[in-house]
């Protein structure tokens, strides 16, 4: 193949000169490991002023050696927040095959060990249990249980890229604003058998043959590993999440004896109504928000105004919600309302109502 | 002709290949890899070794050995040396630099060559040559020997 298009470079033929600048772009990686690189050179010369029949070399041959390079590198930047007692929380890599020829890759996935530092720089403090590694089958950057099931990268072609998770369960308890490190190590496999994973490479030592693929480890230093050692790691977090919800009480007056509602002044006998509204602040959904707020001094409940899981808009309380049964949330002196579950982001509030003494 | 590579070439045998057919002339092609040592003084040296382990980015050395066997000198010598497709030229390996070039018809310094892409004229770079050639200003003579080499890059 080479030798023919030689031939045709020399016999000058254009056409064939723009289809090769034409050509594809080598990948990153370069020529593939087991290409024959050949070099074949001729000769022309006169002797006593005759041309002469030009003599041609031979082919100095050598075959291009494997050079077992990956990258690993985290997604995001950022820790993933969990709750004591989750179980299935992700962490996401990407795993790079930057050798010149397809691989497998075998995944390491494990906690970094108390008071180690993580990735992230902080301090790790206590530790996911369950570590478990998957590839993103898919390839939707998610983590899907029943799709995502492989445990090692397969045939992967050089400069290709898979997603990898690390998925593990958060212990029942552990200590506040806790970090957990955990890391991944994807170390070079030898590929070529589909459906299964190939041994470790083993970087070729003794016995260069020029015609033989040798394999040479170019691979950097990662989170936890060495140079040139045939594998690369990166790290992430686990964070408990920290203060997840912001709690804001509005007071707007309803009415007074005087004005009714319009332009109502705080004056004995006016209706105030308070509004707690509890934003989300955090990354999970929040479930049983209890709410308890004292009736304050100088003011009387006004009966069955109490509503549970109003919404909150454009920075005011909504007049929306479940209205509650006085029996159940007011006991003389305060308020207790309690919400099923406000998710990740959203805000939901308790009103009520007194009068001024 | 360094006397690195002069040594390296003693060492891999090659002064001494015969021609197989002595009254013609012969053409020999030998590929190295250059290897950085150092010595004790810590100062680097290049020794070329064989290319048995060869991963893209690696420069490799070519050396082209033609004999005269004949019993008359040899006038008008022309050596030609395509690229293969997977190397990039990567300069001249001794003090005879090869002109070059990137259509395999017009040779010249690199420098003096463009490419002419979408109709955009351009200087032609080390990438974009294809072809090698060297023209022997003086007659060879009868069981004389001329070498010349050149440095490739693997893509």
């Amino acid at each position: 193949m080479k030798n023919s298009c030689r031939k045709f470079w020399l016999a000058g033929a254009s056409a064939i000169a723009a289809g090769l600048w034409g050509q594809a772009a080598l990948a990153a990686t370069g020529t593939q490991a087991g290409t024959s690189v050949n070099n074949t050179a001729s000769v022309s010369y006169s002797v006593g002023g005759v041309s002469q029949t030009p003599v041609s070399s031979n082919n100095a041959t050598f075959v291009v050696d494997r050079k077992a390079n990956v990258m690993v590198a985290e997604v995001g930047g950022a820790a993933t927040s969990v709750s004591f007692g989750q179980t299935d929380r992700v962490t996401t890599f990407t795993v790079t095959n930057t050798t010149n020829a397809t691989q497998d890759f075998r995944l390491i996935g494990a906690n970094i060990g108390l008071g180690g530092t993580t990735a992230l720089g902080r301090t790790d403090n206590y530790g996911v249990t369950n570590i478990r590694v998957f590839v993103d089958v898919n390839g939707n950057g998610t983590y899907d249980a029943a799709t995502d099931t492989a445990t090692y990268i397969d045939e992967l072609a050089p400069d290709q890229t898979k997603t990898v998770f690390i998925v593990a369960d958060i212990p029942a308890s552990g200590p506040a604003n806790g970090i957990s490190g955990v890391q991944l190590t994807a170390v070079v496999a030898t590929g070529g058998t589909g459906s299964a994973l190939g041994a470790d490479l083993v970087q070729t030592v003794l016995g260069d043959d020029p015609n033989q693929v040798d394999t040479v480890f170019a691979d950097g230093v990662g989170y936890v590993d060495l140079l040139r050692d045939g594998r690369f790691s990166a790290g992430d977090e686990y964070d408990i999440a920290a203060a997840t919800a912001e709690v804001t009480k509005y007071a707007t007056l309803i009415s007074d004896p005087l004005n009714g509602s319009l332009l109502p002044k705080a004056i004995p006998g006016a209706v105030v109504e308070y509004c707690i509204a509890v934003k989300n602040i955090g990354a999970q959904a929040l479930t049983s928000v209890g709410i308890t707020d004292n009736i304050p001094a100088n003011t009387t409940y006004v009966a069955s105004s109490t509503y549970v899981g109003g919404s909150f808009s454009l920075g005011a309380c909504v007049a929306d919600g479940a209205q509650a049964t006085d029996g159940n949330v007011f006991n003389g002196t305060r308020i207790a309302t309690s919400i099923a579950s406000i998710s990740a982001g959203a805000t939901a509030t308790t009103r009520f109502r007194v009068t001024l003494n | 002709m360094t006397k690195t590579l002069l040594l390296a070439l003693a060492a891999a045998g090659l002064l001494a290949h015969a021609p197989a057919r002595a009254a013609e002339a012969t053409l020999t092609s030998a590929v190295f890899k250059e290897v950085e040592t150092r010595g004790p003084d810590g100062r680097a040296t290049m020794a070329l070794k064989p290319a048995a382990r060869v991963t893209p980015g690696d420069q490799v050395v070519y050396v082209l050995t033609y004999r005269n066997g004949g019993e008359k000198p040899a006038e008008g010598v022309v050596v030609t040396n395509p690229l293969a497709q997977n190397l990039v030229y990567a300069g001249p390996a001794d003090m005879q630099p090869p002109l070059v070039s990137i259509d395999g018809r017009t040779f010249g310094p690199l420098a003096s060559l463009t490419k002419t892409s979408a109709g955009v004229a351009t200087k032609a770079v080390a990438a974009d040559v294809t072809t090698l050639r060297w023209t022997l200003a003086q007659p060879v003579p009868a069981g004389g020997e001329v070498r010349l080499s050149f440095r490739a890059r693997l893509k």
